[in-house]
């Protein structure tokens, strides 16, 4: 007999993260420790804002948005 | 939650305008915020011949769409900087620029600072013994002397960059941490054209948030570089947008605050112009840009030590 899945996939550059199913993306990141300003939430190809539930069974993907990194980041924004 | 506009499925929340809007709200939404930004900054206009400096990453990518949707005539320049590290980090950025111009049609110029100079930028800050951190340095440098006699060799009317409210909130907040007075008083949406030679350099995108932009490109469906530049680990600017946005997290808008009101405080004259008068510049006498130096700008120093090591003959045992 199948185990019934009570948890969802959340895939992060290159890693994978088993959360419990039925949690707001909100939540997710918040229990995963991440600043909602700095991913997108995707699933397939949804862009999701944070309110949506995460079934069980279900996959999201996270993509970071900060970039831009400099130990001069002054520099490019003067002459 | 639901589209503000037309109560279809939101795609995006943006706490900060208290406003939700769906995929076609969105996509209307940031080239009119845009253009707002143009004209109240006064950048350019559609008579202008726009230069817009692309990295192969989401931002300049997403800029160079909006402009070209809004019906600018915008041009690409993308420099390479010989970074190779991590799978050839220029080569990938660059085939990402590339591959956007060409499916759109637009001319991309491309820079190869290798074949200009002689030597890639991790080379040179070697040389210039300024260490792996002052990489950026050497970067910052070449990019701001490339772009500017690009333009003008190009009579281009503005140089345009892709950077966002999260760079500029990044860089005033380090700038103040820092009390850089300079800097502060140069941090600018839009810095005019000077009689010495310096082109016009505008950013369209200061008020939009990286994330907005973010999610503007891949809703678009625009493919570019993820990773970040090697160098960058570990990099101020990126500890300055994590600080900011557990910051936005408490109090959402409060980026945007914190750019605006400074724009604000310095139209009503916090930062007087004391710093500026000391700011003179010269011709430099070999590439004829504009220079604080007496002599050779820092530019042509620069590549000029590199070349002398590189041309040295090795030394006898």
């Amino acid at each position: 007999m199948e185990r019934p899945v009570h948890t969802a996939t959340v895939f992060l550059q290159g890693k994978m993260f088993s959360v419990r199913g039925g949690m707001a993306i909100r939540d997710v990141l918040k229990h995963l420790d991440l600043e909602p300003d700095a991913f997108l939430a995707v699933r397939g190809d949804l862009l999701l804002t944070d309110d949506i539930i995460l079934n069980p069974g279900e996959n999201l993907r996270l993509i970071p948005v900060i970039s831009g990194g400099s130990h001069n980041p002054a520099s490019m924004h003067s002459r | 939650m639901k589209c503000r506009k037309c109560n279809q499925n939101a795609v995006i929340n943006m706490r900060e305008h208290k406003l939700a809007l769906c995929k076609e709200h969105f996509l209307t939404w940031i080239p009119e915020q845009t253009q707002r930004s143009i004209e109240t900054y006064q950048m350019f206009t559609v008579e202008d011949r726009i230069l817009v400096a692309v990295s192969g990453g989401k931002d300049s990518l997403a800029l160079w769409e909006i402009l070209n949707q809004l019906g600018y005539a915008a041009d690409g320049l993308y420099i390479d900087l010989g970074i190779e590290s991590d799978g050839g980090y220029s080569s990938r950025s660059r085939q990402f620029a590339q591959a956007f111009a060409n499916q759109r049609g637009l001319a991309l110029q491309t820079v190869d600072v290798r074949q200009r100079e002689g030597a890639s930028i991790q080379k040179a800050a070697q040389i210039a013994r300024r260490g792996s951190e002052k990489t950026c340095s050497v970067c910052g440098l070449t990019k701001r002397h490339i772009m500017n006699q690009t333009a003008r060799e190009g009579a281009y009317d503005v140089i345009v960059t892709g950077h966002n409210l999260d760079d500029e909130a990044a860089v005033l907040f380090g700038n103040t941490l820092n009390w850089l007075s300079g800097y502060l008083l140069r941090q600018e949406p839009v810095l005019p054209a000077t009689e010495t030679g310096f082109a016009r350099k505008a950013k369209p995108l200061c008020r939009l948030y990286e994330r907005e932009i973010a999610a503007y490109a891949f809703l678009k469906e625009i493919e570019y570089i993820h990773d970040e530049c090697p160098y960058a680990k570990g990099a101020n600017s990126i500890f300055y947008k994590e600080t900011l946005n557990s910051m936005e997290t408490a109090r959402p808008g409060i980026k945007l605050a914190f750019y605006l009101s400074f724009l604000k405080a310095k139209r009503e004259g916090m930062f007087a112009s004391r710093t500026n008068a000391a700011r003179e510049f010269h011709i430099c006498p070999t590439c004829g840009q504009p220079t604080l130096n007496m002599d050779e700008c820092a530019y042509c120093r620069l590549w000029n030590q590199v070349r002398t090591v590189i041309e040295e003959p090795p030394r006898k045992p």
